[in-house]
């Protein structure tokens, strides 16, 4: 063995870089990316067919819902099933194996999982969303100029910049959720475990709130002490939805998405390194 | 070869990995502890714009699959899914299914004005003529059964719009439809008026609700009020020739009939653009 | 050599791979009781070696290897790649590891696949590809390069393992199984690889149930049991044949051997036996199949060929 080899193995961005390219091409390559894309699409799309329903601008927020609900539906369980195959598949089917086997520190393999599935979920994220643009827009044409009944009468604006506050703030969610989805997998024996567990902790997330309320309301002081537990644990999700960001007719609050999105990120970072912790822990 | 262990020694040895699950529990509830500053201003937004959800009133309803639809921003979506699932029970004509799915819909996501308006149609208008329809129709029923019922479904939809005034406080369109029930099928000439007062006071009130409430302070015999209402409002109406909603000469010729109804003085009278 | 200088020497040349008292108990469920997989183990390799790990299912050997690549922590004991604990992941840039029935990425192409391990092992770009292309040639999968990983044959699967596990000109080669599930040529074809790689003065540690094949190939050997190490040691002295040689004779008389064998006693020597040389069916397979490429016809006569 050369000197080389004996020079200590630093962390590498390259090597996080190589690993993420690696994750992000196996990752679009599987079906599950293809068909939960082509559905939230269609969802998005079929949309556009309800015209049965004449609310005009509020048609808009229909449509609106629509998209987010596939954006949010489809983009949860590509982000779960994606990270337990690219992690727990891995160590299952004994693909990681030669890669560990590489001079590869266990931070930098978990980095570039972490980085490959938040490349895909970013790409399905961008794609739902300019659907939903498309489709706004598309409904926006069809709807008949608003009649100046009112003093304040606004012609129906579509929520362009709603939809696009959501769909960054999804990713940023989606990113989070795979970085708790990675420290599932550090030590889960099975995807399935590894799996049920993620949508299990995905709807604690999606409730969170309601063991906040616990802690304040709640009757027993077990109650009070479980439910202040879990919502300082877990991440609150309900906090990417982004409608409540738009106020008015002002557009969103830069302050209040900005919070939000560093939230997500604080949360993204701290999960990620227990991932990291985790996994080094672990024999293959 | 397996070797056995005495449990004290199995406790001791599981202990480590008890100790490491403490841990990550303690630097996560860490983590949610110092970015509590972050999350709280972001939630009060949340809860201030959008409704405690109640549960009580989806309870029943979580076993018919509406369980998903309640986490997070699915509620938006199941919404809309159950207002769909009211106008299919609308299209049977099949009152109590349909208020079950109205007040769902109010319950999951009570944002859109448009689902409480054309719901309070749906209780007011519709099941009062499918009621006297199951009763043997509206022609061959008594009048105090067809004013019974009508009366029953105009209030259950005036409480239904009612709840709506907790999340849109200042839309104008829901004073107007109570006022509208009021009206049309409670002849409760003065609460409809003013609730078209109430509406006329909203920023975004259409032009016709301050004409609507002179018309109606009018019909209560008012005719004083009413030529003030009117002489307060011409002021604030753009020009005909600009915007023929707000009916600005309309406005100015209902003045000049009061002015005559009321006898006033010429100098007395409306100048507009004297203000 | 003295004791100092002999110590001196392995500081400056360690041997390239040391395992001391290797120990690995893994728990079962319920926690109160463990499996030994192996136990206390020690070995060296030293440098330019092939070293044959053999042993049956269960004897220890792909824990061995694991505990060297550091996937797994020792219970006790220690590993060493060239002097340096092999926990740390800086050792694995003299490593080519091919792992037992190995499997990869099935979506990648072979070519991507190699791509992908050059890149995680730093090769440089410039001379990437030419490697790549080398290695494919060499490992016969050039026209399956574009094709996914996941339409390979098991055969294929051991080529592009192998050439994976060479991409980055390892001085070290840690080969798990390398012909399991290789027909004949193939395997052939993989022994001479390896010792290629002997040539160029590569280590390589090989874990293999063909006997045939590690007495072929290997300097020295290791036989596991039950996680314990039973026998090690230069292959010709574990098989007492250093002193033994065996001659191969055509025609001689039955009559004969008698005088033969007092001609042999005289000049202190002993006739241990008289059997007829064993024809090796793989050489006969082998050498049938090259001639058949050649547009030769074998002739039953080869049947009788007793050539090793």
């Amino acid at each position: 063995m050369n000197a080389a080899s004996r020079d200590p193995l630093r962390f590498s961005f390259r090597r996080v870089g190589v690993l993420a390219e690696h994750a992000f091409r196996e990752a679009v390559r599987q079906r599950v990316f293809q068909f939960t894309t082509l559905l939230a699409a269609l969802l998005v799309a079929g949309s556009l067919g309800l015209r049965e329903l004449d609310f005009g601008g509020a048609e808009l927020r229909f449509v609106a819902d629509f998209g987010h609900g596939a954006l949010v539906l489809f983009g949860s369980v590509l982000t779960i099933v994606t990270t337990v195959q690219l992690l727990g598949g891995e160590l299952e089917s004994r693909t990681v194996l030669p890669v560990l086997a590489r001079p590869v520190r266990r931070s930098e393999f978990i980095c570039g999982k972490f980085l490959g599935v938040w490349a895909v979920v970013l790409v399905f994220c961008a794609v739902v969303t300019v659907l939903l643009l498309g489709a706004l827009w598309l409904r926006v044409q069809s709807l008949p100029p608003p009649l100046p009944d009112a003093p304040r009468a606004q012609a129906v604006v579509a929520p362009y910049a709603g939809v696009l506050v959501v769909g960054a703030l999804q990713a940023v969610k989606f990113g989070l959720l795979a970085a708790i989805v990675l420290l599932v997998g550090s030590y889960s024996q099975s995807t399935l475990f590894a799996q049920a567990s993620s949508f299990l902790v995905l709807g604690i997330c999606h409730l969170q709130y309601l063991a906040r309320d616990a802690w304040q309301t709640g009757h027993g002081w077990l109650e009070r002490l479980g439910g202040g537990l879990i919502g300082l644990v877990f991440p609150n999700f309900q906090l990417f939805g982004g409608e409540y960001l738009i106020a008015g007719s002002g557009g969103p609050e830069p302050l209040l998405v900005a919070r939000v999105a560093f939230y997500g990120l604080a949360y993204t970072t701290m999960f990620l390194a227990l991932a990291v912790w985790s996994f080094r822990r672990r024999e293959i | 070869m397996r070797r056995a262990m005495p449990w004290p020694t199995a406790v001791l040895r599981s202990l480590p990995a008890l100790a490491r699950a403490v841990a990550v529990v303690a630097v996560l509830a860490g983590v949610g502890m110092a970015l509590r500053p972050l999350e709280a201003p972001a939630w009060a937004a949340q809860v201030r714009q959008q409704p405690a959800l109640e549960w009580r009133s989806v309870e029943g309803a979580m076993g018919q699959g509406l369980s998903l639809g309640l986490l997070g921003g699915f509620r938006a979506l199941a919404a809309d899914l159950l207002w769909l699932r009211a106008n299919a029970a609308w299209e049977r004509c099949d009152p109590v299914a349909t208020t079950a799915a109205l007040q769902l819909v109010a319950a999951v996501d009570p944002r859109s004005v448009a689902f409480w308006l054309n719901g309070a149609r749906m209780i007011g208008y519709d099941m009062a003529f499918w009621r006297l329809e199951a009763l043997g129709g509206e022609t061959a029923l008594p009048a105090a059964v067809v004013r019974h019922v009508t009366e029953a479904q105009a209030r259950a939809a005036i409480a239904h719009v009612e709840k709506a005034f907790v999340h849109h406080p200042d839309d104008p369109l829901l004073h107007i439809e109570i006022a509208n029930f009021l009206l049309l099928k409670l002849d409760d000439l003065p609460a409809a008026a003013e609730h078209y007062r109430l509406a006329a006071l909203q920023p975004t009130a259409p032009f016709y609700a301050a004409r609507v409430y002179a018309e109606l302070l009018r019909k209560q015999g008012r005719d004083r009020a009413a030529y003030e209402w009117l002489v307060a409002l011409h002021p604030t109406l753009p020009p005909e020739r600009e915007n023929l909603y707000a009916m600005a000469d309309t406005v100015l010729g209902r003045i000049r009939e009061l002015e005559e109804k009321l006898a006033l003085a010429p100098s007395a009278r409306y100048q507009p653009g004297s203000k | 050599m003295t004791m100092e200088e002999n110590g001196n020497s392995t500081a400056r040349h360690p041997p390239a791979i040391e395992i001391r008292g290797l120990t690995k108990d893994y728990p079962l469920p319920g926690g109160r009781q463990r499996v030994r997989a192996v136990d206390g183990l020690s070995l060296r390799v030293e440098p330019g070696q092939v070293y044959g790990l053999l042993g049956p299912n269960g004897s220890g050997k792909s824990t061995t290897l694991k505990a060297l690549l550091g996937l797994l922590r020792p219970t006790l004991g220690e590993c060493f790649l060239a002097g340096v604990p092999s926990s740390d992941p800086a050792t694995h840039r003299a490593i080519g590891y091919l792992p037992e029935a190995p499997y990869f990425p099935r979506f990648l192409s072979g070519r991507e696949l190699l791509r992908f391990h050059a890149k995680l092992s730093g090769l440089p770009r410039d001379g990437r590809e030419a490697r790549i292309e080398t290695l494919l040639a060499r490992v016969g999968l050039r026209p399956a390069a574009d094709r996914r990983v996941g339409t390979y044959s098991k055969g294929m699967l051991q080529r592009i393992g192998l050439a994976q596990a060479l991409v980055a000109d390892p001085a070290i080669l840690i080969l798990d199984e390398p012909t399991a599930g290789v027909d004949p040529v193939g395997a052939d074809d993989i022994a001479a690889l390896i010792l290629e790689q002997k040539a160029c003065g590569k280590t390589v540690l090989l874990c293999s149930h063909l006997l045939t094949q590690i007495e072929d190939i290997c300097d020295r050997v290791a036989i596991l049991h039950r996680g314990r190490l039973l026998a090690e040691g230069p292959l010709d002295e574990l098989l007492g044949r250093s002193a033994r040689q065996a001659l191969v004779v055509e025609n001689l008389p039955e009559g004969e051997l008698a005088a033969f064998r007092q001609w042999l006693g005289a000049r202190g020597g002993t006739l241990h036996g008289v059997e007829r040389a064993p024809a090796r069916l793989d050489r006969f397979f082998l050498k049938t199949l090259a001639q058949a490429e050649q547009g030769e016809t074998a002739t039953p006569a080869g049947v009788g060929d007793s050539t090793p």
